[in-house]
């Protein structure tokens, strides 16, 4: 089922959570809401969901509006970041909860909730835990039991609050990607919340980047990534350097504060060398080398005195054979350039 | 209440009412900390899977609380059990009608009728002692059944 959501406002007092916010989501994609948190980014599932109404705007299904339904009435799927599992009840009651409080007339047989219970205890690879209390599983099995529970009622739309936020590292990574394959089965139309830009660009067909209530940009996550549309998507897909600039016919220079750019370099696209390679460069100082990891990272000061923080290959480290404030020369290879609104 | 033609003084319903008055704040105390914690995601839960309200009260809040309550109903029980003080004020103890047994055994003692006043305290104590059983019964029920989330997971649950 396709989402739509027009103009949508919503403010909790004095703080404007969504702000006139405009998203279109075709029907069996998976998509990724990115924001740092207060960017409106949950608010925004929780009006989709109908657990939280706009103040002003619209929220169809399939072209329909159902901005004054209730949750119960929009049939949606919901994922809460701490599970919000039904302590007293066991596996089995929790999944069979959905279907279980239908009116008697839509209410499948005892039979069918059993047949239904346990194809999603398969999908979810929990089939021998269905007795068990919620307390005493795994944060991990817990929000596959939370996304069974979902499933069960076969909704039109499958929304995820940070499902992820509450796992360790390691769990969550592996949840993720069984995310990513479950949909692939199911194909039910699914947006998730998150504040990992990894997870976001990992996971999700398109990701929609948010900050302060807007949204940022809407975009595959190579173009996102790629791409940026603005200093905010930039600076949070990823770190970044930053340099004060100027573009003077189409070549640009940074350092030189008086004007009015700001160039941002990821630091994996700049380069060390002893050389000045002809190219355009500056100098710097190592301060610090981390080589732990697949990537070694060094911490710099540029010539002017601003930290830079660069990236680079094991390979290409043990080449340079570099020390600790030894003076080099930086060679940016790509930089992305944006009109500085704060200046 | 009397205006309404219900008779509240010198009654039985007196008798429930003092003692409802001073067992109430046990269970308002031990259940109100469990009411503040209960996660409105729960609710939120229920509601996304298309439960109304009246399933939502009956099959995800009054189960969660239902441990706490009984802990309550158990202290307000032991109370109203000893209670007299209110009820004397409220009833009247009028024999026969709105006597309550923590009376008797007093009235019995003042009357230096020892051995009658062991015999009712003996009866109240069998039937306290039962009542109590089956409260605690019922919480082990339940609590078996909520057990604290958090603590002991990893143990239990790690596949």
């Amino acid at each position: 089922m396709s989402i739509e959501a027009n103009n949508i406002s919503k403010r909790f007092g004095q703080f404007v959570a969504l702000d006139n916010v405009d998203l279109e989501i075709p029907s069996g994609e998976l998509v990724a809401l990115l924001g740092p948190s207060g960017s409106g980014k949950t608010t925004l599932l929780r009006v989709i969901a109908g657990l939280e109404f706009a103040d002003a705007g619209t929220v169809r299904f399939d072209g329909r509006d159902i901005s004054d339904r209730t949750a119960r009435e929009r049939r949606v799927g919901f994922v809460f970041q701490h599970y919000a599992l039904f302590r007293h009840m066991t596996v089995f009651e929790n999944i069979a909860f959905g279907l279980r409080v239908r009116p008697r007339e839509a209410r499948p047989s005892k039979k069918q909730i059993q047949a239904k219970v346990h194809e999603l205890l398969k999908l979810i690879q929990l089939e021998t835990l269905a007795q068990r209390y919620p307390s005493q599983l795994s944060g991990g099995q817990r929000q596959r039991v939370a996304l069974a529970r979902a499933l069960a009622v076969e909704p039109s739309v499958l929304l995820l609050d940070e499902p992820f936020g509450a796992l360790d590292a390691k769990v969550r990574l592996e949840l993720r990607r069984w995310l990513r394959q479950l949909h692939d089965e199911i194909h039910v139309t699914s947006v998730f919340v998150t504040h990992d830009q990894e997870e976001a660009l990992e996971v999700a067909d398109r990701v929609v980047v948010m900050n302060h209530g807007r949204i940022e940009q809407i975009g595959s996550p190579e173009e996102v990534y790629n791409q940026p549309a603005t200093p905010f998507v930039y600076n949070f897909l990823g770190n970044v350097n930053l340099f004060h600039g100027r573009i003077d016919g189409g070549t640009t220079y940074i350092h030189e504060r008086e004007t009015g750019h700001v160039v941002y370099v990821r630091p994996h696209l700049l380069e060390i060398d002893r050389q000045p390679n002809g190219g355009s460069h500056f100098r710097a100082r190592i301060k610090h080398i981390n080589a732990a990891g697949p990537l070694v990272k060094v911490e710099a000061v540029a010539e002017w005195g601003d930290p830079v923080h660069i990236e680079m290959s094991q390979e290409r480290f043990r080449d340079l054979q570099l020390i600790k404030d030894e003076a080099v020369f930086v060679i940016p290879k790509d930089v992305k350039v944006f009109a500085n609104h704060e200046a | 209440m009397q205006p309404f033609g219900i008779k509240a003084a010198y009654s039985r319903l007196g008798v429930v009412i003092a003692l409802t008055f001073t067992g109430l704040p046990f269970v308002v105390r031990t259940v109100q900390p469990v009411l503040e914690d209960l996660d409105k995601e729960m609710e939120e839960a229920a509601a996304s899977l298309g439960a109304d309200r009246w399933q939502t009260i009956t099959r995800v809040l009054l189960p969660a609380i239902l441990p706490a309550a009984l802990t309550g109903v158990t202290m307000a029980f032991a109370r109203a059990v000893g209670e007299y003080g209110s009820v004397v004020f409220i009833s009247g103890n009028m024999p026969m009608r709105t006597e309550i047994t923590p009376l008797l055994i007093i009235t019995k003692l003042e009357q230096y009728d020892y051995a009658g006043a062991t015999a009712i305290a003996v009866v109240m104590l069998v039937v306290s002692f039962v009542m109590l059983l089956a409260i605690n019964l019922v919480q082990a029920w339940s609590g078996r059944r909520i057990k604290s989330s958090g603590a002991s997971d990893r143990a239990l649950g790690e596949a």
